[in-house]
């Protein structure tokens, strides 16, 4: 008898598993226009290329990028494959490799053998972040990322000149895989999680005073000017320290939103209280409103440009084409094309 | 078939980018441990639970950050191995630990020149001359470069008191370029000034952050320079 109970117990745990499974791979087989992934394609493409331009035009590359003989302030580092290929860490090494990376976010920015043009970009990223330990952050992770995630899918489908050669047309409804803009959904949702749950420090904390902006924009190596006035504007520090903390922890709400609107069919408390509002939105311009902010005030790279590219991934193709509707419907066509 | 093999891998994806980004003390060790940010951090956290009536100190948090951190690192490295050329060939590494710590006494680099042929006549009052300080309108010499945003990763680990032989490694090479843009120079000298981020009020009525001393006080000869 209790073997039979326990027969029925396991088969429903694999019925359990199975369904489960079939539903993951039914959001994985998803497939949607390609308008926000080529939106993605171009910020990520800018952003990449304005990170490698502004090593050229500030002139870093020797410093950073070059041997002791050769004018750099280390021996550069020769733990990356692309660079031994290349011949070895020298000056000559990295300016190759940032020709080439600037060269793929161009194609990548204008549309043409995008996923080609993300793998290089992507390789000769990782080679040349590779020669100077220390000399990036958190936003070089980022860009190999979404660079990596670019590799995976068919961005230049639409809005890109490889969409006008193929259709005389800079716009296509072709389909691609939606999984790729879930995992940038899912990357931006993850990385805001992890830094949230990470800030323990006391002056994050309510009763540490909620102060930790305040000594953030008053470090030296990262304030863009001097911020001795930010001790004027403490209570809008506070709300500000407040609601970071708060904001980053809580991001995940964001895909438990998206997971609501997804499937609309199912009912309960929770997602009626949760579809009340449009929560995305909310996080969204309050990311904004904190990246504007922090690109202000403080020079921590291009980090708030590529995380807020993030943010592209978080709208589904439709609504970029309301949008679209609703702001040619809104501008007259005689005042757009003069 | 083919879907199979795509699902899975985007599983195995999803499951990579969530295991590396999950939190976890990265670098700990019992040197780490002895940071002083971080002692003065294990402080606050004893007296906030004290004033709530748990009785732990700061050593207590020490032992459990210790303990833990080490067996929630352990499991970490465990589940990470398989990912490890997934991380480092395909640049989807995860790490965002931003600000999760503040300082409160960082650093600032300084840099000057002296003419004098003798080290010994180079002195605060008379000969050096500040060419560089962080952030500072007057001395701006190399500005452009020192404050790029990549330049300004590499000194934010000084302002920790990381990275020392980069340090070094950065005062040779100043040294160069001292030797190229003052020619009548001697002596380069480098230096951390420790910033004393008061709280809000005090800095109310000072006006600007005071420096409350120096660290890694380094004079180098200049390459070129004949005596």
């Amino acid at each position: 008898m209790s073997e039979s109970v326990q027969e029925v117990k396991g088969g429903t745990r694999w019925m359990r598993v199975r369904s489960a499974w079939q539903a993951w791979v039914e959001i994985l087989s998803t497939r949607e226009t390609g308008t926000a992934m080529a939106w993605t394609r171009i910020g990520v493409g800018l952003v990449t290329l304005h990170t490698m331009t502004s090593i050229y035009t500030s002139g870093v590359i020797v410093p950073l990028w070059a041997n002791k003989d050769e004018g750099g302030i280390i021996n550069l580092s020769d733990k990356n494959w692309l660079v031994q290929l290349l011949g070895g860490p020298s000056l000559e090494t990295s300016e190759q490799l940032l020709l080439m990376c600037t060269v793929a976010c161009a194609l990548l920015v204008i549309g043409l053998g995008s996923r080609i043009a993300a793998l290089v970009a992507l390789q000769t990223s990782i080679a040349l972040f590779s020669l100077h330990p220390g000399s990036g952050g958190g936003h070089d992770r980022l860009i190999t990322n979404m660079l990596w995630l670019l590799v995976l899918v068919r961005s230049d489908v639409t809005l890109s000149l490889w969409c006008y050669v193929r259709s005389r047309r800079w716009t296509s409804s072709e389909l691609i895989y939606a999984w790729v803009r879930y995992a940038l959904a899912f990357q931006v949702t993850v990385m805001y999680w992890a830094t949230g749950v990470q800030k323990m420090g006391m002056e994050w904390m309510p009763w540490g005073g909620y102060d930790a902006i305040y000594f953030a924009v008053l470090h030296p190596a990262f304030a863009r000017f001097d911020h001795s006035w930010i001790a004027e504007v403490m209570p809008l520090v506070r709300v500000a320290t407040a609601v970071t903390w708060i904001w980053e922890v809580t991001f995940p709400i964001v895909l438990l939103w998206l997971w609501f609107r997804r499937t609309p069919d199912r009912d309960g408390r929770l997602r009626r209280w949760v579809r009340r509002w449009n929560l995305r939105l909310i996080y969204v311009v309050i990311g904004l409103g904190m990246h504007s902010t922090v690109w202000a005030l403080m020079d921590v790279g291009p980090f708030s440009p590529i995380t807020c590219t993030l943010y592209l991934s978080l709208f589904h193709p439709d609504e970029y084409a309301r949008l679209y509707q609703r702001l040619r419907g809104r501008i007259p066509r005689g005042t757009a094309e003069s | 078939m083919r879907d199979t093999i795509r699902n899975i891998l985007v599983s195995l994806h999803f499951f990579a980018v969530f295991a590396m980004s999950c939190p976890a003390p990265a670098g700990m060790n019992e040197k780490t441990l002895q940071d002083e940010h971080l002692q003065a951090n294990f402080r606050d956290w004893a007296a906030t639970a004290q004033e709530v009536g748990i009785d732990l100190t700061a050593e207590d948090i020490e032992d459990l950050s210790w303990t833990w951190g080490r067996r929630l690192l352990a499991v970490r490295k465990t589940v990470l191995a398989p990912f490890k050329p997934y991380y480092t060939y395909l640049g989807t590494r995860q790490s965002w630990q931003m600000f999760g710590y503040l300082n409160r006494s960082p650093g600032r680099i300084e840099v000057a020149t002296c003419d004098e042929v003798q080290k010994k006549l180079c002195t605060d009052n008379h000969a050096w001359e500040w060419r560089f300080i962080m952030a500072s309108d007057e001395a701006d010499w190399l500005r452009d470069t020192i404050e790029q945003e990549r330049m300004r990763a590499i000194v934010s680990s000084f302002a920790w008191k990381k990275s020392k032989s980069r340090y070094n490694s950065l005062g040779n090479w100043l040294a160069k370029q001292a030797a190229r843009d003052f020619p009548e120079a001697r002596y380069l000298r480098t230096r951390m000034g420790t910033l004393l981020i008061p709280e809000p009020d005090r800095l109310s009525e000072l006006g600007e952050v005071p420096v409350g001393g120096w660290y890694w006080e380094r004079t180098i000869r200049i390459p070129e320079a004949t005596p």
